[in-house]
C-alpha cells in the first residue's frame, strides 16, 4: 500500500499554529493532526506511523562524540 | 500474486501495527474522516489476508480460525518456534 498523505499534503498543517485563550503561567501543547504516514512495512521497522514521532537515534559507541559516524 | 506464507505474515502484521497507531490517533482525533476511512482500508485489508492465510496455510488463531480436516491447529509451527516468524530487517523496510 502507498504511504498515505492528505488530500493536500502541502496545504497540511501538522499542529495547530494559533493557540486562544491563553493564560498566563499556564503550558500549552498545540493540537497535532495528521498529514502523512509512513508505509505499514516501514511503520513496522520505525515503531511510529507518524514521521513527526520518528527520531533516528543513532548508536553511541565508546570513545565517538554523539553524532559522529 | 500468490504470497509465501511468511511474507503474508508479516503483511498482516505490519497492518495491525498500522491499524493500533491509527487506533491511538482517533481516539483523541475522532472527527478525523480521512482518518476513520484510512483505518476502515487496513481493517478491510488485514481481513481479507487473514482469510487468505487461513485457506492457504491452516489456523493463525487457535480459536477464531476455521479448520480443514483433519484438524490443522496442531501442524503449525508454534509462535514461539523460530520458523514461525519472519525476520526483520532494514533492507526490507
Amino acid at each position: 500500500m502507498e504511504t498515505y498523505t492528505a488530500a493536500m499534503p502541502d496545504k497540511c498543517i501538522p499542529q495547530e499554529t494559533v493557540l486562544e485563550n491563553v493564560k498566563l503561567a499556564q503550558a500549552y501543547v498545540p493540537f497535532q493532526f495528521l498529514c502523512s504516514t509512513f508505509s505499514p512495512e516501514s511503520s513496522l521497522m520505525k515503531g511510529t506511523i507518524f514521521p513527526p514521532l520518528w527520531d533516528n537515534y543513532r548508536r553511541r559507541t565508546e570513545g565517538m562524540v554523539y553524532g559522529d559516524e | 500474486m500468490e504470497m509465501s506464507r511468511n511474507e503474508m505474515l508479516k503483511r498482516i502484521t505490519e497492518l495491525d501495527f498500522f491499524i493500533i497507531d491509527l487506533h491511538l490517533y482517533l481516539n483523541t482525533h475522532p472527527d478525523d474522516s480521512e482518518a476513520i476511512t484510512l483505518y476502515n482500508d487496513c481493517v478491510m485489508q488485514v481481513k481479507e489476508l487473514r482469510d487468505q492465510y487461513n485457506m492457504h496455510y491452516g489456523m493463525l488463531l487457535a480459536n477464531n480460525s476455521t479448520s480443514k480436516q483433519p484438524w490443522q491447529w496442531i501442524d503449525n509451527p508454534w509462535p514461539w518456534q523460530k520458523n514461525y516468524n519472519f525476520e526483520l530487517t532494514e533492507g526490507n523496510s
